[in-house]
């Protein structure tokens, strides 16, 4: 069973079809990469995921379960034969469709943003620790009286928070406000903030946007690094070819909203659909 | 030493207190009796001002949504803190006496509770306005809450049965210098310590970026909802010690102007700042009255002095800073985890 599939989902912007009947799945462990042209839907992908965007009613997959005869999860108070579906997302085997943001975030979903999106006026610290919010289980007045378990659990996070610093080569920017570090810099904490939510699975958007061929070569061996060390599947949408092709088991190739193409990196890098897409026809 | 004090519950801290709010005590009536009536008012004027611009702060300032209706729930608090010393006080009187309370004891524990529930009033009228108007952001809350404010007072004004737009008179005198200090010092603790903690994190992660404070698994509209309630509840306490120092209650001074006046203290002294909010309010409190000698001229200086500030400091008095008594010991500033290595 993959750790997370996405099952024919359909996002639409009023009129607009930004993702027609979208699926995709990413194994426990494993590296996937998201690739397509600009505009194709990759970040709505991550939205749909994430629960920024809902999945809309789809007819195309509609036709498709008929076609297979397989109803998925029929949308309420649907006229008999449940022509309309929104699809589903499934992560871990419990369906997080419709979920909000932070209860999918929650079940083990974290993200980084393709033009970063750090709390930029509190520190470095407190970035890592506002994401450890998530599994923290203190009552209001228990803070508000700074009971022994505040302190037990203050000092926990804190602890697990300077790690991860230390691990991401952060430590010494710990107290510094998160806007005045280096755009790489910037870039590495985001990836620990997220990491600090202890997901299941890790969604990078374009983690290599405006570094030069120097530090993707890190970030390729800090991508392999962070599944080996904190056992999480990524999905990451990536214009370098370099860093995809050479870091992800299988790829997903996104064009106009449809997937086009998905399999091995050597079966994309000449799939004659792929070439088209990326560069028009003859 | 230091190790020790950083755990030390806030209740150890408040019994450690104890002698100090006796000695305090013994200070305010000291300080009733010695000081002309008028600037003993003026004190207490600072420390409920203190009480509603830090509250305040903990939307504006931490969560970063822009509220201007603070003097409604301070309203809320005055009129449901005068229920229970006025109408109620024959039935909360005969309760107490029943139990064998001294008389001494009456009206303080009268007033407790007139404050206690002034406080949950506000809640939950800070819930009811909280719930849908916290959905809108930026300029659009600030219009809802500003709704809010005025629509409040209307209802109040237009109500005969709490006195219509005259008001209320003959409230009690309660308010002591006692009681504002335990205000002053409540409010202060409520928004330092829910600073320091993960609650705390969470509203200043929505007030830095919703989505990515979603993303990273933070309810954001329940702690927006949660911010807007302890504020409301600090501004009803407020509210009720202003009506017992008042001695009744003006519908007409808790207009949008109040409203207003606090969000300037909380702007001034900068915004997520407890002790900007509270150094700017017990200034802004005192500036009319210093410049009470150049009578007609007094508004102009309290509006160039506002622009000012701004000018130089436009961040506020402390921008982001906190003053902790650590500092005003002189001690050198332990930056928590600063000087540590490795945590794990």
């Amino acid at each position: 069973m993959p750790l997370l599939s996405v099952d024919r989902c359909t996002v639409a912007f009023g009129g607009l079809i930004a993702l027609d009947a979208v699926s995709l799945e990413v194994d426990q462990g494993e590296i996937v990469g998201l690739i397509g042209p600009n505009g194709a839907g990759k970040t709505t992908v991550f939205n749909l995921i994430t629960g920024v965007c809902r999945p809309a009613k789809s007819r195309t997959a509609t036709a498709e379960v008929e076609v297979e005869g397989v109803p998925l999860t029929p949308q309420q108070g649907s006229r008999k034969r449940m022509k309309v579906h929104y699809g589903d997302i499934i992560l871990a085997g419990e369906s997080i469709r419709g979920k909000s943001p932070h209860i999918i975030a929650a079940r083990g979903v974290a993200r980084t943003f393709q033009n970063v999106r750090l709390f930029p006026e509190i520190t470095v610290l407190d970035n890592v620790r506002a994401a450890c919010h998530v599994h923290t289980t203190n009552s209001l007045p228990a803070a508000l009286f700074r009971t022994g378990s505040y302190y037990a659990e203050e000092h926990d996070i804190e602890k697990r928070s300077i790690h991860l610093l230390h691990v991401f080569g952060l430590g010494k920017f710990q107290s510094a406000p998160a806007g005045s570090l280096p755009y790489g810099e910037q870039r590495r904490l985001e990836i620990a903030r997220a990491l600090a939510t202890e997901p299941k699975i890790l969604l990078l958007d374009e983690p290599a946007a405006g570094m030069n061929p120097q530090e993707t070569r890190e970030l390729t061996e800090l991508i392999g690094w962070i599944r080996d060390d904190f056992k999480v599947s990524m999905l990451i949408i990536e214009h370098d070819m370099k860093l995809v092709m050479g870091i992800c088991e299988r790829i997903y190739v996104l064009d106009y909203g449809e997937v086009i193409a998905h399999g091995a990196p050597e079966e994309i890098r000449s799939d004659p659909k792929v070439i088209k897409a990326y560069l028009g026809e003859e | 030493m230091k190790g020790n004090r950083r755990h030390l519950p806030t209740v150890a801290w408040l019994a450690l207190m104890a002698p100090v709010a006796l000695a305090l005590w013994a200070a305010g009536s000291g300080l009733e009796s010695l000081l002309v009536p008028y600037y003993f008012r003026i004190i207490l004027l600072s420390g409920i001002a203190v009480i509603a611009a830090v509250s305040l702060n903990i939307v504006n300032g931490f969560t970063g949504q822009f509220s201007i209706g603070h003097a409604g729930f301070m309203l809320v608090g005055a009129y449901a803190s005068a229920g229970i010393t006025m109408f109620a006080r024959p039935f909360t009187e005969s309760v107490l006496r029943s139990a064998h309370v001294p008389d001494v004891m009456l009206m303080p524990l009268q007033f407790a509770a007139a404050i206690a529930v002034a406080a949950l009033a506000a809640s939950i009228v800070g819930l009811l306005v909280g719930l849908p108007s916290l959905r809108l952001r930026g300029d659009y809350l600030a219009i809802a809450t500003l709704g809010f404010g005025e629509g409040i007072r209307a209802i109040f004004v237009t109500v005969d049965a709490v006195g219509g737009a005259s008001g209320l008179h003959n409230i009690p005198p309660l308010t002591s210098f006692v009681w504002v200090f335990l205000g002053v010092v409540g409010v202060i603790i409520t928004a330092r310590n829910l600073a320091a903690s993960t609650h705390g994190r969470a509203l200043f992660a929505i007030r830095e970026d919703e989505l990515a404070a979603q993303a990273v698994g933070i309810d954001t509209f329940r702690y927006k909802v949660l911010a807007f309630l302890i504020s409301a509840a600090w501004a009803g306490v407020a509210g009720a010690l202003l009506a017992h120092l008042d001695l009744g209650i003006d519908p007409r001074s808790y207009s949008f102007m109040k409203s207003v006046e606090i969000v300037v203290m909380v702007v001034l002294g900068g915004l997520g700042s407890v002790t900007g909010s509270v150094i700017a309010a017990v200034g802004l409190t005192w500036l009319p009255e210093i410049l009470r000698p150049v009578a007609e001229y007094r508004m102009v200086f309290y509006s160039a002095l506002l622009v000012l500030l701004m000018l130089l400091r436009p961040r506020g008095l402390f921008g982001r800073k906190e003053l902790g008594l650590a500092d005003l010991l002189g001690k050198k500033k332990t930056v928590p985890n600063a000087n540590r290595k490795e945590g794990g």
